[in-house]
């Protein structure tokens, strides 16, 4: 079809304006993730819908909505963090220590120092990463996997192997735990955290020099842009990201444990793939990630829901990945021809 | 300003690399409104001498001077500020943003900055292209078209649209119609012509010489690091190709000789 008589038509009729929706990027993400709850809904009407239940989705797409916003910047500037998983353990129990125990001599800390010195610890780590892979030429797999094992012993080391226990009452549990308007205070701070982010990257110039980084890095050096910055800047807000969940998954837990978040820097991963995002950089939205998300979330709880046994639901996830990422890429290369 | 004075002067530039002889001090001499075509075998020393042009090598030796101001260059940060730009061999577009977005690459139009916050002002942009993409006559009809959808053609034309949203007085190109079709070549040409009529100075690195022929006011050849040849173009292309070509295998040798009258 012609391009500029749709575009000049879409301005001519509210109509057809409303119908440009259906093919924004998401869409069928989005199509994709209202049917899943209305199979479930369908399923187990009375569960599904239960406050109690939403509540439980409302977590987990927090604790992975979350992740993904960290890993998407660091995947559309060609990277990859592996980090992220065992970061969220190592942050918790540093969290727990720092707030419980104490660190040797010095008595336990007010909690919101201790966030603060925490979130700026994963900051730092992600440093590392960004000064690895831009100065050091590292690959980023190569960097970040080393963290993943590395922050998974410290978090043992710390701990001995055994989890820091908040006490009851203690006020940070709110975090994890509490709720605003019977909505969990973990998925406030998902859409805080995502409405930034995703003006960050839509609206401001370094979103943009994010997605050139990604695109063609050598175009976007000769065009004056600070790569090395752009891409420092994504592993530290992973870092940062990934602090972020420690602290809210230990305190929803009540405690700091060495071996919370093994793997979920693969859920991370695949919840920015199912949102559209291509691993090969240079793509990806803010609104895809949190879908992506919002779906595995749904699956999760879904299956477990219907009764679906344990021992199939992972196979059954692994599926709707390959589908989605198979449709994916079947559309985009409709779309180009 | 006193027309006389030539918008770029280059003097005895010498740039070595190790043992390697790059440049053995070249002069290079550019009207307001004028282009050059140089050319040369490979490792004749086009694209160092252009490098040193745009500030991405440090030459050894030897003057610049812009409007007959003596100018040194230490990174590509500063001749751009003096309104001389370089239009890559590879277009050095980003595929994945839009026509617009590559346009204004690095030097977005910012609506308002928050100490490292700076929000973009998309529409500007946008007009702002629109408006290039007019006063060139290039063919391409949306802005908001990713640049991966574009034919190479339309992505030179937007790589060489580029470097004129930033008022370049002085325009480099590197091989600008190697890698299109004859069509393409020929809008390309025709927006070379167009940029030397708004008064661009424009220097063409090309191994196309009926391009060279086509749309340059002179020609200069380089071989090993110096000038063989630095003449008007006048004769047809026949004529013009075998001269060129035996200047750039050193078949014929006379510069010094031109030099003199």
């Amino acid at each position: 079809m012609d391009d500029k008589k749709t575009d000049s038509s879409l301005r001519a009729f509210p109509l057809q304006q409303l119908l440009s929706i259906f093919s924004f990027r998401e869409f069928s993400i989005a199509l994709a993730f209202v049917l899943l709850c209305f199979f479930f809904w369908w399923q187990r009407p009375e569960a599904f819908l239960k406050l109690a239940n939403l509540k439980v989705i409302m977590r987990f797409v927090a604790t992975f909505g979350l992740l993904a916003i960290g890993e998407i910047l660091v995947i559309i500037t060609d990277g990859i963090d592996l980090s992220v998983g065992s970061m969220t353990a190592l942050t918790g129990v540093l969290a727990a220590t720092l707030m419980v125990k104490g660190v040797g001599p010095i008595p336990p800390l007010p909690i919101l120092p201790s966030i603060l010195l925490v979130l700026t610890f994963a900051g730092l780590v992600g440093r590392w990463h960004g000064f690895c892979v831009t100065k050091l030429q590292i690959p980023s797999f190569i960097i970040t996997l080393g963290t993943w094992l590395v922050a998974r012993g410290m978090a043992k080391f710390i701990t001995r192997g055994y989890p820091i226990v908040f006490p009851l009452e203690f006020p940070f549990l709110e975090l994890g735990q509490g709720e605003i308007f019977q909505i969990p205070v973990m998925f406030i701070i998902l859409v805080a955290v995502a409405v930034i982010a995703a003006f960050i990257l839509r609206s401001t110039t370094l979103g943009r020099h994010i997605y050139a980084v990604g695109g063609n890095i050598e175009a976007a050096r000769v065009a004056g842009i600070n790569v090395d910055r752009v891409r420092s800047f994504c592993y530290i807000s992973s870092g940062v990201m990934a602090g972020l969940v420690g602290l809210l998954l230990a305190s929803r837990l009540g405690q700091g444990t060495p071996t919370v978040g093994s793997t979920y820097e693969l859920w991370a991963i695949a919840a920015t793939v199912i949102g559209g995002t291509s691993l090969r950089g240079g793509e990806g939205t803010i609104t895809g990630a949190i879908l992506g998300a919002a779906i595995m979330g749904v699956m999760f709880n879904g299956m477990v829901i219907v009764n679906m046994s344990p021992y199939v639901q992972e196979t059954v996830l692994g599926a709707v990945l390959v589908i989605a990422v198979t449709y994916d890429m079947w559309r985009r290369r409709r779309s180009t021809n | 300003m006193d027309g006389t004075v030539a918008r770029v002067e280059m003097r005895s530039i010498r740039k070595s690399f190790g043992a390697i002889q790059a440049l053995r001090g070249v002069d290079l001499t550019l009207k307001r409104g004028e282009v050059l075509g140089l050319v040369g075998d490979n490792a004749a020393g086009k694209s160092t001498l252009m490098k040193v042009l745009s500030g991405a090598h440090i030459p050894d030796g030897g003057q610049i001077y812009i409007d007959g101001h003596q100018v040194w260059f230490g990174d590509p940060e500063d001749s751009r500020s003096l309104g001389i730009e370089m239009v890559y061999q590879d277009f050095a577009l980003v595929d994945n943003l839009d026509v617009a977005a590559n346009m204004f690459l690095g030097r977005e139009h910012v609506r308002f900055g928050l100490g490292p916050v700076r929000l973009l002002d998309k529409r500007m942009m946008e007009q702002e292209s629109l408006r290039l993409i007019d006063d060139l006559r290039i063919d391409i009809e949306c802005v908001n078209s990713k640049v991966k959808h574009l034919s190479g053609g339309q992505r030179q034309a937007v790589a060489i649209g580029r470097v004129t949203a930033f008022d370049a007085k002085i325009i480099i190109m590197d091989e600008p119609t190697a890698a299109l079709n004859v069509i393409s070549v020929g809008k390309v040409l025709e927006l070379i012509a167009q940029l030397k009529s708004q008064g661009c100075s424009i220097i063409i690195i090309s191994h196309r010489l009926e391009d060279i022929h086509k749309v340059s006011d002179r020609v200069m050849v380089l071989r090993h690091g110096r000038k063989v040849c630095d003449q008007p173009i006048q004769e047809d292309i026949h004529a013009f190709r075998e001269r060129v070509v035996a200047y750039m295998i050193g078949a014929r040798n006379d510069y010094t000789v031109y030099l003199d009258k």
